[in-house]
């Protein structure tokens, strides 16, 4: 074979590779949309479920989904964060921070129906008299410990980057440490702090196993945090799993996309603004 | 008329790891005059001036013995703090490094880092700052810009107002014209001539003209060591060491 045909054919495999790729992102988006777009409406959104979900709306998922998405980053942001600026500002490579770095990717690793587990033990039994047992707080705080390792992770590389120069700048004029990092460090890892929570956000919106154990399906307002309630995924799960009603399942699942692209393009914006703000510095 | 020591160095020796850096160094620093330290690269220069307002205290494993006396006081004491040292001893770097913020928020910096909040009195220092770096006609009409956008030159005028703004005693300059061009250059050694008038000046530099112009003392450094130290005419008029000599006349190496 020569060259020239060589070249024609890679040319082709890298064309059909993508065509395929769209093809499939079609199907999946396309069939969600198609199955889920009829029972999608204002009212679905924010009415409450009649007739054990054949009817009415959502509204008790989506708040249930916002509220331990809150619980989870409430504990995993300023966690995650303070980590961080512990590893990149107090603990340059030392043992400890080989330590943390390690427990921390490998928690990253750990499949996510263990973590569910691991909540089911702790939080569930374990803690109940502080968490109400399978309670919206038991699986915020079970998704807060799943999406902690990415809020490290992200935030340490934002906080490696801020230039060293602008530091011992910083700390020339008199600065203290905390002072540094409060006005320079943080400012200059916002971007990349806020692209790892956006990234969690999705995460936690988006993981069932993690929270199975937890949220059952419910019908009512949450009443507190300690209370049960359900969210988005688990919604999806039972009314699939149980032949309770299809379309609502669509509809939830169109739903839980629709957040899911919007958190993406978030991300996005964030990333490439990320990305000017280091060229600046240069 | 001899002028006040300002600092005195005494047996300084500084390590990095078990690599001896600095080596029995013993120095006078005169008030309100300016002291050039010249000498090849590597030789301790930088290493040297950050003693003075312990940044080195910021790298890891650098360890320090002997003395530096600020007004008498060895600022190695135990009951001395390094943060508030460093607001006495200011420091402009080799680079130019301006915060990612606008010009007024730079120099305001360490005023606010120091306490000061009221805005009448912030922008009453950033002016005064920015007049004594030789920058305030340039950016005057323009203090909310990012200063990021400004030229290299304009950039380092800005350090140096920020360093004013904390209104330290002694100004400590790494080579601070060493990323500029003549002009650029021209302005900040006339503006050192401002400045020793109201603080105490070490510049660390490569160019033994500046070193000459703008100086009234010159150390000259080699391998670690403060190998020859004089009024300035007398260290390039008629060096005692001869390797002072080589160095200054380009013969060196
Ligand atoms: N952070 C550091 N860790 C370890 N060694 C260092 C560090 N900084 C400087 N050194 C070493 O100490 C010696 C003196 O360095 P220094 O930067 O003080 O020299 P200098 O005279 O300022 O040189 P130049 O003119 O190139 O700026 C060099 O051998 C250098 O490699
Ligand atoms: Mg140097």
């Amino acid at each position: 074979m020569n060259k020239h045909t060589t070249d024609r054919l890679a040319k082709i495999w890298l064309w059909m590779s993508a065509v395929v790729i769209i093809l499939i992102l079609l199907a999946v988006l396309g069939y969600i949309f198609i199955k889920g777009v009829g029972a999608l409406s204002v009212s679905f959104l924010l009415d409450m479920p009649q007739n054990n979900w054949r009817e009415g709306g959502i509204f008790p998922a989506i708040l249930g989904s916002l509220i331990v998405v809150v619980v989870a980053l409430s504990f995993a942001a300023p966690v995650g964060v303070g980590t961080a600026i512990y590893l990149t500002e107090f603990r340059k490579d030392d043992w400890f921070s080989r330590v943390i770095r390690t427990a921390s990717d490998a928690l990253n690793a750990v499949p996510s129906i263990v973590f569910g587990l691991f909540g089911l033990a702790l939080f569930v039994f374990y803690l109940k008299d502080y968490t109400g047992g399978p309670s919206l707080l038991s699986a915020g705080l079970t998704l807060g410990f799943m999406v902690l390792p990415t809020i490290i992770r992200t935030s340490e590389v934002a906080m490696r980057g801020v230039p060293y120069a602008e530091k011992m700048e910083s700390y020339g004029m008199g600065a203290s440490k905390l002072q540094t990092i409060r006005n320079i460090v943080l400012p200059g890892s916002v971007p990349g702090i806020a692209t790892g929570i956006i990234l969690s956000i999705g995460r936690a919106v988006g993981e069932t196993a993690p929270i199975i154990f937890m949220v059952a399906l419910n019908p009512t307002i949450p009443s507190s945090l300690f209370g049960s309630g359900n969210t988005l995924t688990t919604q999806l799960y039972y009314l699939a799993m149980e032949g309770i009603s299809l379309k609502v399942a669509f509809g939830t699942a169109l739903t839980l996309v629709l957040i899911i692209l919007l958190l993406n393009h978030i991300t996005r914006v964030f990333k490439k603004r990320l990305s000017r703000n280091l060229r600046r510095n240069c | 008329m001899d002028q006040k020591n300002k600092i005195l160095v005494k047996d300084l020796n500084l390590w990095y790891g078990d690599k001896q850096a600095l080596k029995d160094n013993n120095l006078n620093i005169k008030e309100n005059r300016v002291t050039a330290l010249i000498g090849p690269s590597g030789c301790g220069k930088s290493t040297f001036i950050r003693c003075l307002n312990r940044m080195n205290d910021l790298i890891d494993g650098v360890k320090i013995t002997g003395e530096v006396l600020l007004d008498n006081k060895n600022i190695y004491d135990k009951d001395i703090d390094p943060v508030a040292l460093r607001k006495r001893v200011g420091m402009v770097f080799q680079r130019p490094n301006p915060f990612p913020m606008s010009i007024f928020d730079n120099v305001a910096y360490g005023p606010r880092i120091h306490g000061i909040k009221d805005k009448t009195e912030l922008r009453r220092i950033v002016e005064e700052s920015l007049v004594g770096a030789a920058l305030w006609g340039e950016v005057s009409d323009r203090l909310n810009t990012n200063a990021l956008d400004l030229s290299g030159g304009q950039q380092q005028r800005l350090c140096i107002a920020r360093t004013l703004a904390v209104k330290p005693e002694v100004v400590l300059f790494d080579e601070p014209c060493s990323a500029l061009d003549p002009i650029a250059t021209g302005k900040i050694e006339d503006l050192m001539q401002d400045l020793k008038k109201k603080y105490t000046i070490v510049i660390v530099t490569h160019n033994m003209q500046q070193a000459a112009r703008v100086s009234d003392y010159t150390g000259f450094f080699l391998l670690g060591r403060l190998l020859e130290f004089a009024k300035t005419r007398d260290i390039f008029e008629n060096p005692k060491k001869k390797e002072t000599e080589d160095y200054i006349t380009g013969r060196f190496g």
